[in-house]
């Protein structure tokens, strides 16, 4: 028997690096509460039930507990669940010593509220990555700034009434320079990528209208604190005008 | 018997030729083995030949080590946890996110050039070749209560820092940021003296007064080809250079450039605008070619407001670019190369063309 369970892997190993050769690449060997293995590709899951397709077009069909709790929990880990986001921003002016604060100084801070919300009942293991990114208008020039941008791991929740939530702040400030020049910069927009652990794009979502969908990825190639354009490419540092009036200060 | 006898008789005679046959082989084979073993020469004991030693280029190795992780920092991190900051925000993790739901966090788990500022960075960039920068605020005592000393009280405790040989145990009673940081170049251009302290971990609050601060700086320079060199540049308000315990540099703003420190009025001080204000001149001083030298840096604010600390080096005997003023474009003083971002932090608040952040002028160790 074991014999016979030795010989059956090394076929079906060997069949499914043939398999792996002419790209299929979701094929997969997977082993049933009885011992008994099956080469196919995940297909869906449905009403408890989960779809296979093999490699000749036929369709598996096996109820969750048929197969193995390690196969179960691969697919709970490696097929994420559609996913909605919920975003909410609050503006509120910085809190400073106002004593220190020259008149023409403004400062707020912007947070950005995330919910993540699962929207179907498969559960699933697996992290997601949460990238936020927050996104100033420089005031004296036509340059847009990083001015936040970070990651972060989320597990989903289950509970449809509390969905995951992450919130993330970013200053931004106007103030008149030494050389009489208004700088800084005013909060443009936001935008969020949500992906899977293999990396995979789930979900895109901007309210910056100049932004194009195959832009979000630049944005993740910039840094915070860089300047860049509406095509997302990193421009110079603007900077301060040449001021002759500086015997005053 | 007699045969017997005869056979014994002729048999002795063969025995007997026997023993002398065998025995003359016996004494020769025997001998000469004696005589080989008697004859073995003694060990000597030969010094063994000097093997040749190829003096190997050592490089310094490029390793990052947090510094924060030594036992002499941590001590004394301990010790100023003792010390009672009320309303000050301590530095922020950073590697720590600020999501609001259950169990997340950021994760970027190992600091990165994120964290290098205009002042310097958390970690250590450049082993050898970086500048330690200690923070003081001389507007809180070292309990954390607010110690209402005057500017001109700061000036004055200052001037006795100078007096002391520079000896830090002057700023004792003051807070001191248990943030240290570490930096390859030492020029601060434009900023709001409210943010200054945040780079040390002092976030900007109401509870907190931005003023009458200072970072002391410490390291080494050197420079394989020696040289001589003086200091230009302007601080809002302290800017104070010492080399190999000499003060060659006073480049504090007019109002507390004579209370702080002595300095000679030069013909080209406050001929050029830096920054916000108008550029002050050093004393020459001489680097012997790959001698490294102790220097130490000294800036601070006194009233709040703007805050400069503009440090750009002049090497005797070179001609350099001079801008729209007829200035000369110096260069940043830097002890190794300035990273991308923070030329970029720099950038902002600098005017095009009054000083070099490109020079390959270094005046690193290694």
């Amino acid at each position: 028997m074991n014999r016979f369970f030795k010989a059956k892997m090394i076929i079906l190993i060997f069949l499914f690096s043939a398999m792996s050769a002419v790209s299929f690449a979701q094929m997969r060997v997977w082993r049933k509460v009885d011992g008994s293995l099956f080469m196919a590709e995940f297909s869906r899951a449905n009403f408890g039930s989960y779809y296979f397709e093999t490699a000749d077009g036929e369709t598996i069909k096996l109820s969750e507990d048929s197969l193995i709790e390690s196969d179960r929990e691969h697919l709970r880990n490696m097929f994420p669940p559609k996913i909605n986001l919920r975003v909410t921003k609050k503006t509120a002016p910085t809190v400073r010593n106002t004593k220190f604060v020259w008149s023409g100084d403004y400062m707020d801070t912007v947070t950005l509220s995330v919910a993540i919300k699962k929207m179907n009942k498969e559960p699933y293991d697996g992290f997601l990555n949460v990238e936020v990114f927050l996104v100033g208008a420089e005031v004296a020039t036509s340059h847009f700034h990083m001015s936040g941008m970070k990651s972060f791991p989320v597990k989903l929740s289950d509970d449809k009434k509390a969905p995951t939530e992450i919130a993330f702040s970013a200053n931004f400030r106007r103030y008149e320079d030494y050389n009489d020049e208004v700088r800084g910069r005013n909060y443009e927009g936001y935008a969020i990528i949500v992906s899977d652990t293999n990396g995979k794009v789930l979900l895109q979502e901007t309210d910056l209208d100049w932004l194009e969908d195959d832009q979000f990825a630049d944005l993740q190639k910039l840094y915070e604190g860089a300047f860049f354009n509406e095509r997302c490419m990193k421009t110079s540092v603007p900077r301060p005008k040449y001021a002759d009036n500086r015997k005053d200060l | 018997m007699a045969e017997t006898k005869g056979l014994l008789s002729g048999g002795s005679s063969a025995m007997a030729l026997s023993i002398l046959i065998h025995g003359g082989l016996f004494l020769l084979i025997g001998g000469t083995i004696i005589f080989k073993v008697v004859t073995k020469p003694d060990a000597k004991f030969v010094p063994a030949q000097q093997i040749e030693r190829p003096k190997m280029d050592l490089k310094k190795p490029r390793v990052k080590v947090k510094k924060a992780d030594s036992p002499k920092i941590a001590r004394r991190i301990s010790a100023t946890q003792s010390i009672a900051v009320p309303n000050l925000v301590l530095p922020e993790m950073a590697s720590i996110g600020q999501g609001v739901g259950a169990n997340f966090s950021g994760y970027e788990i190992v600091p990165d050039v994120s964290e290098m500022g205009i002042f310097g960075s958390k970690i250590s960039i450049d082993i050898g070749n970086d500048f330690v920068g200690t923070f003081y605020s001389m507007a809180y005592d070292r309990a954390g209560e607010k110690s209402k000393i005057s500017t001109q009280e700061y000036a004055k405790i200052i001037h006795d820092f100078v007096d002391a040989g520079w000896n830090p145990r002057v700023f004792a009673p003051f807070f001191r940021s248990p943030q240290k940081l570490y930096t390859t170049h030492i020029f601060v251009p434009v900023v709001s003296s409210e943010f200054g302290p945040s780079y040390f971990g002092m976030e900007p609050s109401p509870d907190f007064d931005p003023i009458t601060w200072c970072v002391h700086y410490k390291g080494k320079i050197m420079r394989p080809e020696g040289g001589r060199f003086r200091f230009n540049g302007i601080g809002d308000d302290i800017l104070l250079v010492r080399v190999d315990g000499k003060l060659v540099f006073n480049g504090s703003g007019d109002t507390w450039r004579k209370l702080v420190a002595p300095h000679t009025r030069h013909k080209d001080d406050n001929r050029y605008f830096m920054g916000l204000s108008e550029s002050l001149v050093g004393e020459w001083f001489e680097l012997e070619p790959s001698k490294p030298v102790d220097m130490e840096v000294l800036i601070g604010e006194v009233p709040g407001g703007h805050f400069c600390a503009y440090l750009v080096v002049e090497e005797d005997g070179v001609d350099y670019e001079k801008n729209r003023q007829g200035m000369k474009v110096l260069p940043v003083f830097k002890t190794g190369n300035i990273s991308e971002r923070v030329k970029e932090q720099i950038q902002y608040t600098l005017i095009q063309g009054e000083v070099d952040l490109e020079s390959s002028l270094m005046f690193n160790l290694y």
